[in-house]
């Protein structure tokens, strides 16, 4: 027992290995520190003087009259700064969020700057990156910037297995083709959870009065989050026609169906609002008389 | 005519500027509203058109500012990307006078501006 | 002579491996931490969160905030917490008993009337409401004040809860200074959870000591001058940055502060609400409720959002911390024996494999093991017995293992959120970091063995106050 003890007591040089490893590995950690300190206020102040000496450019550029329509002509020092990946970065993101901010012909005006400053490579180079963030970013990207070439890139991104990449793929084919881009659905693979719902929902907001395509393959589908997505467009869109469908989904074999179709009849007057006992039963025996036509 | 822009976004605070000079008013623009309770001490515009969302001191609470003080009859347009009831109700109990929902466009921007100034 | 001198080669053994192991697995964890925060960071720029700011469908909230003798704070915590962007949600104000004129104020400047339309009474139990009021400004329509007899902050919180008509409940203090985006990003995980339900949310609580305030929201981030106080940011900095987001990974999160969570009211109903009595009632909560989905077989989640959310007052002087740490303690040990079925048992998943064992060997065993090797230590030293070299080894790594922890943690903010930007602030963060082993940690190891104490002596110490210096105000 003794013996075991003593084999067990660690010699004081394992120990000062421990600790000069450990000493080491503080010194790396606190140089870590300064440097990360560096770089943030580097970047930061780069990309500070970037904005202030484009917002300018940019904000003329847009008031011009028929822009896009003259040749492109930068002051010599912001021609070469053009030619920096960095800039184009900063300045791709930039437009992007004016834009969120602007609507009517505004946009057309942004997505040609965009054009004309030929950002649309650099984008595309976001786009094909292997990490999942700048994939993201370059879909969003694109897509605000009505690059309507890339759709068949951004559809098949739209069941990516980064939930980020998907979400923004899935935002990207709306921004680009109106409620044509539902298309998406589909092919969906992964349930929509409800905030994507929400962000599409916000996306197809734009496009109230425009005839949306066939719902009768996402209402009567077996994708559930997609039908509980359908029966909130048709609801959005005040699409009447559809309430005879609706009305069968109240006795949808799932509780979350069953409860947005009533939402969606009660919301346009035709039925009472279900309690939770209701709905639950509602599977077993038909509560609401079959809507004629 | 002068007129008070307080707005985060530098482009589109730019933007808002250049559009509104070429209408030919007298504009100065701050991107905050700390900025802009300082101008407005020193400074009384004929007209103000503020941001919600922005660093230090909110667009409300420059409106709430401006109406318990000399500036209690200058209009206020207030900008913002909340479109909530809530909000624009706040808004106008505080004395907004006009209420612009973010994305919006410059020439309603314009159009309201020339409403309140007549 | 032999044996003593056996025992202490054991001891010091086991102080050793015990070290290793103990701050192995908490660089691993530190690693991990920061892998998940700098996704999280990239995640951000992508989500929109106006969309849920004024959409109607976003889920309903009610925000409950306790007050109890806060007079001259009220009606700007009121103001705060009604600018937060959200347009669902209802804000219940909990006069909980307060002898000053709270009360009196609320109603005066935010037009109260009585609303009957509340039944007072509820599934939880909670000390007798004295009524419930409503405004009749719409201003503050939002706003419903529940007035009850004084019961403490978890009677206070029931009261609330049962009053409370929305679907998720936010808990925070009157005195905290929320994020204005706080609530959009506290329910978003809700929200976006498919196939398991979450049932709370806890986002990073921060120290607002020495910054600046402004009409209700934090405009300026300052490093606290005060250097218990510091220690207690880069303490904080540790415990959120590097702990929490491994435990919300593996879904073991025990902890949602009580300054600033969110959670599923009937979940919360259906196990209990808040433990009155309890010196930890939101580490009580948080258990309970997993308690209770785990013994029903419903898949969960506890999810933790590593963003600044709130900001609170830390305990400034020496005084105040011993009575913080003090019923940290006691809520600790409380808790555990509440729940010690839990503790090895297979049927309680993650929670009683990992986290609740966890929360025993490490938390709760921790303050004994280094005050007993303390004694040791003394007791060797004066008797001449000591191995000095060996001891100095010892400490040589045990406080180089440490360091690297809060330097890890410093790393950390400096690379995710880096918040503290004025010049000399960080190197402060560093100075306060070598200073702790020396004072600060003995001091608070020395507070939860006094709590512990306490509570087996069933000595009775209430909350232990604390004295608001109140932070900077701009003018």
């Amino acid at each position: 027992m003794n013996e075991y003890a003593l084999e067990l007591h660690f010699s004081e040089n394992l120990i000062w290995v421990f600790t000069a490893f450990v000493a080491l590995v503080l010194l790396v950690l606190g140089a870590g520190i300064l440097i990360m300190m560096r770089i943030n206020r580097y970047k930061e102040e780069q990309r500070r003087q970037i904005r202030a000496q484009w917002k300018d450019l940019l904000a003329e550029m847009l008031m011009e009259e028929n822009v896009g329509e003259q040749d492109l002509r930068l002051p010599p020092e912001f021609e070469a700064a053009l030619q920096k990946p960095f800039v184009r970065r900063v300045l791709a993101s930039e437009l992007v969020r004016t834009q969120q901010s602007l609507r009517g012909n505004m946009n057309e005006t942004i997505t040609a700057v965009y054009n004309q400053l030929q950002l649309a490579d650099q984008s595309l180079a976001l786009l094909h990156s292997r990490k999942w963030h700048r994939k993201a970013k370059g879909i969003q990207q694109l897509s605000s910037m009505g690059q309507y070439q890339v759709a068949e890139l951004i559809v098949d991104l739209t069941n990516h297995p980064n939930l980020s990449v998907r979400n923004e793929a899935q935002l990207g084919m709306i921004r680009l083709e109106g409620p044509d881009g539902l298309r998406f659905l589909n092919s969906l693979q992964h349930a929509l959870s409800e905030w994507q719902q929400f962000n599409l929902l916000h996306q197809m907001q734009l496009y109230t009065g425009v005839e949306l395509p066939d719902m009768d393959g996402w209402l009567l589908g077996s994708q559930q989050s997609v039908v509980v997505f359908a029966i909130r467009l048709c609801r959005l869109f005040q699409l009447f026609g559809y309430a005879g469908q609706i009305e069968g989904l109240q006795r949808h074999s799932n509780t979350a169906i069953r409860r947005e179709a009533n939402q969606c009849l009660h919301h346009w007057g035709l039925t009472e609002l279900y309690t939770e006992e209701m709905l639950r039963k509602a599977m077993a025996t038909p509560l609401a008389q079959p809507l004629t036509a | 005519m002068k007129i008070l822009i307080a707005e985060d976004e530098d482009i589109l605070r730019k933007m808002m500027e250049l559009r509104l000079s070429k209408e030919g008013y007298s504009v100065t623009a701050v991107s905050n509203g700390q900025d802009a309770l300082t101008h407005l001490e020193n400074h009384t515009p004929d007209l103000v058109i503020t941001d919600i969302h922005m660093p230090l001191v909110s667009g409300l609470e420059v409106v709430g500012w401006m109406k318990q003080q000399a500036h209690c009859s200058t209009p206020v347009i207030v900008l913002s990307a909340l479109g909530q009831e809530h909000v624009v109700m706040d808004a106008f109990s505080l004395g907004a006078d006009d209420y612009i929902t973010k994305p919006f466009s410059l020439n309603e921007l314009v159009v309201r501006v020339k409403k309140l100034a007549s | 002579m032999n044996f003593w001198h056996t025992a202490l080669q054991w001891f010091s053994n086991f102080v050793l491996v015990y070290s290793i192991l103990s701050l192995g697995s908490y660089l691993l964890i530190a690693l991990f931490s920061i892998r998940e925060t700098r996704r999280y960071l990239r995640k951000l720029s992508f989500t929109n969160y106006r969309v849920l700011a004024s959409s109607e469908l976003a889920p309903s909230i009610s925000l409950l905030a306790t007050a109890y003798n806060e007079g001259p704070t009220i009606l700007d915590n009121v103001r705060s917490l009604l600018s937060l962007h959200y347009e669902n949600m209802e804000l219940i104000i909990i006069n909980d008993g307060s002898k000053d004129d709270t009360l009196e104020k609320l109603i005066k400047k935010l037009e109260l009337v009585p609303d009957t339309t509340r039944p007072c009474e509820g599934q939880l139990a909670c000390k007798p409401i004295k009524g419930v009021y409503r405004s009749t400004n719409p201003i503050y329509r939002k706003v419903v004040v529940i007035d009850k007899e004084n019961g403490g902050k978890a009677d206070a919180m029931n009261a609330g809860i049962n009053l409370a008509r929305n679907k998720y409940i936010v808990a925070t203090d009157g005195d905290c200074i929320l994020e204005q985006d706080a609530l959009l990003k506290m329910v978003k995980p809700f929200l976006q959870s498919t196939n398991r339900q979450m049932i709370a949310t806890g986002g990073v609580v921060r120290i607002i000591n020495d910054c600046e305030v402004h009409n209700g929201r934090l405009s300026k981030i300052n490093m606290p001058r005060n250097l218990i106080v510091r220690t207690q940011v880069l303490e904080y900095i540790r415990a959120f940055l590097l702990g929490r987001m491994a435990w919300s990974r593996i879904n073991g999160l025990l902890i949602v502060s009580g300054a600033f969570g969110c959670f599923d009211r009937d979940v919360v109903i259906a196990c209990g609400g808040y433990q009155q009595g309890s010196f930890g009632e939101d580490f009580d909560l948080v258990v309970s409720m997993r308690r209770y989905m785990e013994e029903n077989g419903l898949p969960y989640r506890v999810q933790y959002i590593p963003e600044p959310l709130c900001w609170t007052e830390a305990p400034a002087s020496f005084k105040f911390l011993n009575n913080q740490r003090n019923r940290w303690a006691r809520g600790l040990i409380q808790t555990l024996w509440k729940h010690r079925k839990t503790i090895f048992n297979p049927s309680y998943g993650i929670l009683g494999i990992v986290s609740i064992p966890y929360f025993l060997l490490f938390e709760f065993l921790a303050p004994f093991i280094e005050f007993v090797g303390f004694i040791i230590f003394l007791v060797l030293a004066i008797t001449g017995m000591i191995d000095w070299e060996h001891f100095l080894a010892l400490l040589a790594f045990v406080l180089g293992f440490g360091y690297l922890l809060s330097f890890f943690a410093i790393l950390m903010e400096v690379s995710t959120f880096n918040q503290y930007r004025n010049k000399g602030d960080i190197r402060k963060l560093m100075f306060a970091a070598i200073l702790e082993p020396f004072y600060f940690h003995p001091f608070v190891t020395y507070s939860a063995i006094r709590g512990h104490i306490d509570l087996l002596l069933k000595r009775q110490k209430g909350w232990g106050e604390m004295k608001r210096t109140g932070f900077k105000k701009a003018v």
